[in-house]
């Protein structure tokens, strides 16, 4: 073996043992079959891939070190250790669960694990199609379970989640895209779907490995669930709350605690997200008033997709706000109300001009945001949809980091969705946005 | 299609609130609001608060600007509530200066205030990440 950095050892792939983690290969990820740049080791048929591809890999110290930890404990508890292990209650539908692990921060820069999407988003998209409607109809059934008093169906939402997750990991924007198709009807299903696609896509940014996502994103898709015992006439006011109502409103976080403990979701980390997510850095939020470290580190990152995404959809009573307002609002309420390192992380994640941000060029234009250029993110692609006099052109995709617009056009503001009765759902149900994604795929 | 859409109604563009906005109070019929300044210009500002903002009405702003360069009090400015949407996350409001209710102090401070943000607005760095990247 040899050292070539503190925390990093070469070693042959013949060497590797389950529980290492993988940090390079002797050539290019690119070059490989393996999507991501960067893994722990969790089974024989990885080690068995990796030798068909490369000679040597450099891991993580620290993994040799749990690894050997796992050795020893195999020694002293001789084959029941094994057993203990399996007997352990997995995240999945299990009525108890224990963690051996749960994170306080995202991984150090030298642990986090950097995704690339392993399809394009249009041929992502008609799979997540089918993730996104998978998962609505199973939030509405677990919601109107509970109101009716049914015993709630948590498994057929982690499977859900577990879906979601793979397809954010195989492409970050296909889902993302449908996070934009907002009805205002349907809100507490999408908002919770939306705040779980969110979180997920936050985390993998964050570089936390797949295990660490599942868990953020469960917790997004059930932060919410309380809400199924807050009155409808309520929660489907068509107009504002008065503050009695806002009261019972904020009761959602207790409920939701109380539900998920009711009904056996001894998740702890999901309970504990569904009691925290409206606690705020300067002891200021409900129900409790914590301060910054006592809230959860899962809840700080659900708080931060939970506000996004309320801010950003449209209500029986009120319109959607424009992605950048509600980055200005988490931007500003930093350090008070959000943890101040990931609002600035969340911030860089969605970006300035998101997919489906409906925007006006310098020009007059109005156009869609269609995907952004990683080399200058503010000239994405652009489906221009409006004229310089906001009239209905044939739609014409433009590429703002083209010649023909370089020091010509550019974005001068993005507008809230439905600014000129431009939303960004009709053009992905017609198909356009969809066919242009395809074919970039 | 959604039912409610959004239109640009601003006159006027509104620049992102730098750090020297502070101590700001929303005075109000239902009391006094701490309260989280987004972004503004010489006409009115953007605040977001945890509390419950009323819809509409007349209130009165007060804050600190702290910028070294350019410090000013304002207390109790005349103020409309132009539009209020309330979330269970907070409740994001637009306020507007009642202008012919000011000082001409308070004008020319909201003036420089205003001028001073245009200086700062950087389109290509909004939130002054690049130095993260």
């Amino acid at each position: 073996m040899a050292d070539n950095q503190v925390n990093e050892i070469e070693i042959p792939v013949k060497q590797l043992k389950l529980g290492m983690h993988v940090i390079r290969l002797d050539r290019p990820w690119l070059d490989t079959d393996f999507s991501l740049q960067g893994f722990v080791i969790k089974s024989p048929e990885q080690i068995k891939r990796l030798a068909t591809q490369c000679q040597f890999v450099v891991i993580h110290k620290s993994s040799v070190q749990s690894f050997n930890y796992h050795e020893r404990r195999i020694k002293r508890k001789g084959l029941f250790a094994r057993l203990f292990k399996k007997n352990k209650p997995s995240i999945k539908g299990k009525k108890t669960a224990i963690y051996n692990h749960i994170a306080k921060a995202p991984p150090p820069p030298e642990k986090r694990i950097i995704y690339t999407d392993q399809v394009g988003t249009g041929q992502e998209l008609s799979t997540a199609k089918i993730t996104y409607h998978e998962a609505k109809t199973s939030v509405n059934n677990l919601m109107e379970n509970i109101r009716i008093g049914r015993s709630a169906n948590v498994l057929e939402s982690s499977q859900a989640v577990d879906h979601i997750v793979d397809s954010v990991i195989r492409n970050q924007d296909a889902l993302r895209w449908l996070t934009k198709i907002k009805h205002q009807d349907a809100y507490t299903a999408e908002h919770s779907i939306n705040v779980c696609i969110l979180s997920a896509i936050f985390a993998r940014f964050l570089g936390h490995d797949e295990g660490e996502i599942r868990k953020i994103a469960i917790s997004g898709l059930l932060h919410d669930v309380g809400k199924s015992r807050v009155p409808v006439d309520i929660l489907n006011k068509n107009g504002r709350l008065t503050i009695d109502e806002l009261n019972i409103m904020k009761e959602h976080t207790t409920f939701g605690k109380d539900l998920l403990l009711s009904i056996g979701h001894a998740d702890r980390i999901a309970v504990d997200v569904a009691h925290t997510h409206h606690e705020r850095l300067d002891g200021k939020g409900y129900p409790r008033g914590l301060t910054a470290s006592q809230i959860p580190y899962y809840a700080k990152i659900i708080a931060l997709a939970d506000c996004y995404d309320a801010i950003t959809s449209s209500r029986c009573y009120d319109a959607a706000r424009a992605s950048m307002e509600a980055l200005d609002i988490i931007y500003k309420c930093r350090g008070v109300q959000f943890d101040n390192d990931l609002a600035i992380d969340f911030i860089k994640c969605i970006g300035i001009y998101p997919p489906g941000a409906i925007v006006e060029l310098n020009s007059g234009h109005i156009g869609i945001v269609i995907s952004s250029n990683p080399g200058n993110k503010l000239r994405p692609k652009v489906l221009l949809v409006r004229n310089k006099d906001k009239k209905i052109i044939s739609e014409k995709p433009v590429d703002l980091t083209s010649v023909e617009f370089q020091g010509k056009i550019k974005i001068s503001r993005e507008l809230p969705d439905g600014s000129y009765d431009v939303h960004s759902r009709d053009y992905l149900s017609m198909g356009s946005i969809m066919d242009i994604m395809r074919n970039e795929s | 299609m959604s039912n409610v859409s959004r239109q640009e109604k601003r006159q006027s563009k509104r620049y992102l609130c730098d750090e020297f906005f502070t101590q700001i109070t929303l005075d109000t019929p239902e009391g006094n609001l701490d309260i989280t300044a987004i972004d503004f210009n010489k006409e009115g500002i953007g605040l977001f608060s945890n509390n419950s903002i009323p819809e509409s009405g007349n209130v009165s702003l007060s804050m600190h600007y702290g910028n070294p360069s350019l410090i000013h009090e304002f207390y109790n400015l005349p103020c409309s509530i132009v539009h209020c949407n309330q979330t269970e996350v907070g409740s994001h409001c637009g306020i507007r200066f009642r202008l012919n209710e000011l000082s001409p102090a308070d004008r020319t401070a909201l003036e420089a205030i205003e001028a001073h943000l245009i200086i700062c607005d950087d389109p290509d760095d909004r939130y002054h990440l690049s130095d993260d990247d």
